[in-house]
């Protein structure tokens, strides 16, 4: 019973950091309608200043944590509504998961560079490990403080929200926005608001927590999983439900540790019980309650690829590789080696988010699983257990679909999350068990093993070899994918995505084409994470975590979610040697980069391979003298690279001139004459002559994102359209 | 035989949305349902889709009763309807709108139907006037042209009975005129037609008869004459004159 | 007197994506009165209501309330200034109480104390409803507390759409007694209406709009006589002749 008690309190005390926290989550998503993704971020940012001032610095610890609560809190919420937020209204659930998503990985880049993780940090507790006594029990005082400021925080909020014009405004906001504007409350105001207050929260919790987290970046970022599974019994609502949710949290996770057998199946289960919480949570609720915001419009569209073009980029994509192979160097191509695999994971989102409109953050965790089917029956390099690993996940997928596909929106995207960060934390770590009557381990014993593959006598050991096998797949990958997007199927998701009320009322029941994309993405992905395992000759569980999963994702979104060349881009970004070549001292430079790229999705909603390069690419394609003579610029180069005869760097400056200079003329003469399809953000001047020309035939384009759109789509929902 | 709407109410909290409401649509003739906004019209359209239920009444189709069946059962018995605010497939290009319309009514083994859904989609864009558009994206149609593509889409799972939602709203004094032929030639190849509709010269032109709803009730029923002539009808549209103002 | 009309638009046309729902609309609202403004769904008319109220920016021309440029995106600035829209079906928030419901416009420094009490004065069946959510309010009492929100900063024009919807007639009645007064105190008022001859019956002057143009303007009573065709096609023998 003593030690019922003792459990009890610390599952309490932990409690009340998950409340103060989900509560700030809860707050602005019911009032801006963004799930913050950084909202761990923030508390993480203001631990480390926190940290800085009060231990780097010796400032007085009142005086420090005063400056990050009601100082550096409150700036971070007024920045991330100003540079992010406003323009974010009528883009898709993706776009908006990815804006924030950037600024968590941007805060981590940024904590990570000023705050090096090699260093050891770590905050005493606030009183010294001092105790209240109560009979046989002992409280510290930070628990029983973290305690008291929860119920602060839980009855300030209610007043806040009850008794002042401010609050009820937050309020009437949630019930209708664009109201809310009609008399007189900027909705600018209300937001930033939300995101002050949301940001100070999290600033608190972070503090709070830190002490026990011995100030680790990822954890702390991590918090958010624990902040949703509380949030999400709250039904992403009710402050009071976020509460009690916090509480099942806090104590489900002190009554496992304390009471679950000690053994090492069970230990990874425990790290994975706020994950589990958050799924169970989301498939129990009832579906109506969960309703969020109503989804907009999105602006952005899906390009109908044709085949000519498919198999230009395809040549394209191999003949890169067999370039890239033939010029960098053997240290260098080991690590850009791991592209392919990872493009192929960035390939297996387009079908699930870019045509079916279902937001997975499991895309890695499918690479995972199919890498440890490769990597134990491939022992020997047979190539066919690519075709096992894309069969095992395609089997997983369907089971994983099966009860989240019952979710909608941001709710399926929660789901998926819980799934990878269960897996992560759990099944991809479990020792060896009997698995059909074989003895099997998910990772082996810390890392997996990958033998290159081989048919007959020929096997790629050579990382030449391997990398323009790689290029192949994942040209062949493409040409399925885009195979899927033209066939009946294809076109049946993407009217499932635009319009599920008229595809019932055609007799189509969706749920197993949804279920059928979803087995199809995580068996694409299956297969990329076989390649990205032999491609690495031996894999660590944490290469597929979750997190670097939502990195993949966040290019894909930024260059364009049904973009084949995304996934190149993405591969590229990351397997790419050539940031750490540049800037050897800045390894976090990358992360912030990518970060503010993802930023600024809300002003390019289609991702900047649509939205930029192809249209000046189209003024390229239909100059085939130019084409050709780009082509043969390229090609000289190599010839003159490969004959020794110029470097690398001069090859590459050539090249660049080559691939951006020359086609910019061209787009630039064709879109003065109101023929060519807006890139860089450009007004569509071709709507002039569409609007009184009879529009025949016109290429695929969609609206420029401009005001208007934006404007169009805040009064259709607020119900004031007029057609 | 057709659709036969028996004694329908439905309620929303306190709020009596459609009260005892019975019509049918018969096979090669085009029922009118009118009334002012907010009387019940498009309410009534989701019950018979299986989108909204009922609190009481039953909906059948040739005699059968729908009751238990999801929307996209009750479409493959022969429902088919289009919607008041559009719901085209915006990212699909106009003829792969009708093209995935036809093909989840014929799904064959990998596309073996595939010549048959083509000729589907060639004979609606020709009868619709739309071939000549068959390329362009849904959701940059205007909302007229918009409205011809959903009848299209409609058409092509090859419906029995079909419910019009405002098909003619967004169309000019043209459009409309060719889409009053379009429905009278669609009902003499035997389709039961029910049609929402405001614009009254086009209601009057092509009903066989019409029904006028008014706070969830049935007000009216009859030819179109009887109709314009009854003075219930004319308080129901353009509302009474606001005493002592 | 000043020497513009109080609202004017100015070539006006609006789009929804690519699709034009406006083509080209000139007119003006001067200072006091009650407009109509008549037509078929899908006419423009809610459209025109957005484009006043700041809600949605037009592709061409321009809107001015008061001399000034509508700048689109500024619906709250244009409530302070007294441009007020009351929306489709849906004035109240609902998870909101009745008092919360009028606390929301104490912005300019009007008290909570002052708001209520116009309100209440005006409507006296609100007060003894003060502390119910405005979603469990009859349709009625529900656009009363919209009217009563929008009147407690003495707003000078007042943008109302579709008033009567789902509304039974001797409360459409009653609402539009209401509005009356209002026009007799001195707030100008522009009606989007469906039940015409309801909206006629209170309204000095009236537009009546078709496919987004605006097809008939003048007097109420010159609009009125021309109504049944209007409404209910021409093919009947009592009707007048086409509009």
């Amino acid at each position: 019973m003593h030690d019922f008690i003792i459990f009890t309190i610390g599952g309490l005390s932990a409690s009340g950091i998950y409340a103060i926290t989900a509560s700030g989550l809860t707050l602005t998503y019911t009032t801006t309608g963004i799930f913050n993704w950084a909202h761990g971020a923030i508390g993480m940012i203001c631990a480390f200043a926190y940290w800085q001032m009060s231990i780097g610095w010796g400032w007085p610890t009142v005086l420090s944590m005063l400056l990050c609560l009601f100082g550096l809190a409150p700036l971070i919420g007024i920045g991330i509504e100003a540079l992010a937020m406003r323009r974010l209204e009528g883009v898709s659930e993706a776009a908006k998961l990815v804006v924030t998503l950037s600024m968590a990985i941007m805060f981590l880049g940024i904590a990570q560079w000023i705050w090096g993780p090699t260093t050891y940090r770590a905050l005493p507790p606030l009183f010294n490990n001092d105790t209240l006594v109560l009979g046989s029990i002992r409280i510290s005082y930070d628990d029983v403080t973290i305690l008291i400021l929860a119920l602060v925080v839980a009855v300030g909020l209610r007043l806040f929200l009850y008794r002042t014009r401010m609050g009820i405004t937050m309020r009437a906001s949630v019930d209708d926005r664009t109201l809310t504007s009609l008399n007189g409350s900027s909705a600018n105001t209300n937001a930033r608001n939300a995101w002050i207050i949301g940001s100070m929260l999290a600033a608190l919790a972070g503090i709070l927590i830190a002490p026990t987290l011995s100030l680790s970046a990822s954890a702390l970022t991590l918090l958010i999983v624990n902040a949703y599974a509380a949030s999400v019994i709250g039904r992403l609502r009710s402050i009071p439900m976020t509460f009690v949710g916090a509480i099942i949290l806090g104590l489900s996770i002190a009554y496992s540790v304390a009471y679950l057998p000690q053994n090492p199946y069970i230990q990874g289960f425990e790290n994975a019980v706020p994950a589990i919480i958050l799924f169970v949570a989301l498939l129990v609720l009832p579906q109506s309650r969960l309703r969020g915001h109503r989804q907009l419009r999105s602006r952005e569209f899906a390009f109908r690829p044709t085949w000519s073009g498919t198999g230009i980029f395809c040549a394209g994509v191999v003949i890169t590789g067999i370039f890239l192979a033939t010029v960098v160097s053997t240290s260098d191509l080991f690590s850009l080696n791991r592209m392919w695999g990872l493009a192929i994971v960035g390939l297996s989102i387009i079908p699930i988010v870019g045509y079916a409109g279902r937001l997975s953050l499991c895309q890695l965790t499918f690479a995972g699983i199919g890498a440890s089917v490769v990597g134990h029956l491939g022992a020997q390099g047979n190539p066919l257990s690519l075709f096992a690993a894309a069969g095992v996940c395609a089997a997983v997928g369907v089971l994983v679909a099966i009860p989240a596909l019952r979710l909608s929106g941001i709710y399926f995207a929660l789901a998926t999350a819980a799934f990878a960060i269960t897996m992560d934390n759990w099944v991809f770590v479990l020792p060896t068990f009997n698995l059909f009557g074989h003895p099997y381990a998910p990772f082996g014993s810390g890392s997996l093993v990958f033998a290159p593959f081989r048919v007959g006598s020929f096997a790629l050991t050579s990382k030449t070899s391997q990398f323009i096998a790689g290029s192949v797949a994942f040209a062949i990958l493409t040409a399925v994918v885009v195979a899927v997007r033209r066939s009946e199927f294809g076109q049946r998701l993407l009217a499932m995505k635009d319009s599920p009320a008229a595809c019932a009322t055609l007799g189509m029941n969706g749920r197993a084409s949804m279920v059928g994309v979803f087995a199809f993405s995580a068996a694409v992905a299956g297969v990329g994470g076989g390649i990205y395992g032999m491609a690495l000759g031996s894999a660590a569980p944490d290469v597929f975590q979750f997190f670097s999963g939502l990195t993949v994702l966040l290019v894909m979104v930024v260059m364009g979610i049904t973009s084949a060349g995304a996934a190149v881009t993405g591969g590229l970004y990351q397997g790419s040697p050539i940031f750490t070549n540049l800037i050897p001292n800045l390894t976090q430079l990358p992360l912030v980069l990518v970060g503010l790229a993802g930023l600024g999705v809300g002003t390019t909603p289609n991702g900047t391979i649509p939205g930029s390069v192809r249209p000046v690419w189209l003024s390229v394609l239909r100059r085939r003298w130019l084409l050709g003579f780009i082509v043969a610029v390229a090609a000289v180069a190599w010839a003159l690279r490969l004959a020794g005869v110029i470097g690398n760097w001069t090859m590459t400056t050539i090249m660049l001139v080559d691939l951006i200079a020359l086609p910019a003329p061209a787009y630039i003469v064709d879109y003065r004459a109101n023929d060519a399809p807006p890139a860089f953000g450009l007004p569509d001047r071709r709507s002039q002559r569409r609007r009184d020309a009879s529009p025949v035939g016109s290429a695929p384009g969609g609206g420029p994102a401009t005001t208007d759109d934006q404007m169009a789509a805040l009064s259709g929902a607020g119900g004031t359209g007029g057609t | 035989m057709g659709l036969e709407i028996d004694q329908v109410s439905v309620r929303f909290g306190g709020l009596a949305a459609l009260s005892d409401v019975s019509l049918s649509a018969h096979e090669g003739s085009i029922t009118g349902l009118i009334g002012p906004n907010g009387a019940g019209k498009t309410t009534l359209f989701n019950v018979v889709t299986g989108m909204q239920r009922p609190s009481a009444g039953a909906v059948r189709l040739d005699g059968r009763d729908l009751r238990e069946l999801p929307s996209h059962r009750r479409a493959r018995l022969g429902l088919g309807r289009t919607f008041q605010r559009l719901e085209l497939f915006g990212t699909l290009t106009v003829a792969e709108n009708i093209g995935v319309a036809a093909s989840i009514a014929r799904r064959g083994l990998m596309g073996s139907k595939s010549r048959e859904i083509r000729e589907i989609r060639e004979e609606l864009l020709e009868r619709l006037g739309l071939t000549s558009l068959a390329g362009r994206r849904a959701d940059t149609l205007p909302t007229g042209t918009g409205r011809l593509v959903e009848l299209a889409r409609a058409l092509a799972v090859r419906p029995r009975v079909l419910l019009l939602d405002e098909p003619a709203a967004g169309q000019d004094t043209e459009e409309t005129e060719r889409f009053s032929l379009v429905l009278r030639s669609l009902a003499a190849d035997g389709l039961a037609i029910l049609l929402v509709e405001h614009d009254m010269d086009l209601v009057m032109r092509v009903c066989d008869t019409v029904v006028v709803l008014d706070f969830g009730l049935v007000i009216c029923d009859g030819t179109p004459a009887t109709v314009q002539a009854n003075t219930d009808v004319q308080a129901a549209y353009l509302g009474s004159v606001v005493a002592d103002a | 007197m000043p020497d513009h009309p109080l609202l004017e638009f100015r070539g006006v046309r609006a789009a929804y994506e690519e699709v034009e729902v406006l083509h080209g609309i000139d007119a003006t609202f001067d200072e006091g009165g009650i407009t109509a403004v008549l037509g078929a769904n899908g006419a423009g008319k809610s459209t025109l209501l957005a484009l006043a109220a700041g809600i949605m920016a037009p592709t061409h021309g321009e809107v001015r309330f008061d001399g000034e440029r509508i700048r689109a995106g500024s619906p709250s600035t244009l409530a302070r200034k007294g441009l007020c829209l009351i929306p489709e079906g849906r004035g109240v928030f609902p998870n909101l109480t009745v008092g919360e419901n009028l606390w929301v416009m104490t912005h300019s420094g009007a008290t909570r104390r002052h708001v209520e009490q116009c309100a209440f004065d005006r409507f006296p069946r609100l007060a003894e409803r003060r502390y119910q959510h405005a979603g469990t309010l009859s349709g009625g009492e529900q656009q009363m507390l919209s009217l009563a929100r929008a009147l407690a900063t003495s707003p000078r024009m007042l943008l109302l759409d579709e008033l009567s919807m789902g509304l039974a007639p001797i409360v459409v009645d009653e609402l539009y007694k209401h509005v009356a007064q209002l026009a007799a105190e001195g707030v100008t008022v522009v009606v989007v209406e469906q039940f015409a001859r309801t909206a006629l019956s209170v309204a000095s002057s009236a537009i009546v709009m078709a496919n987004g143009r605006i097809v008939q303007k003048g007097a109420a009573s010159a609009v009125e006589a021309v109504l049944h065709s209007a409404y209910l096609g021409r093919t009947t023998p009592q009707a007048a002749d086409s509009v």
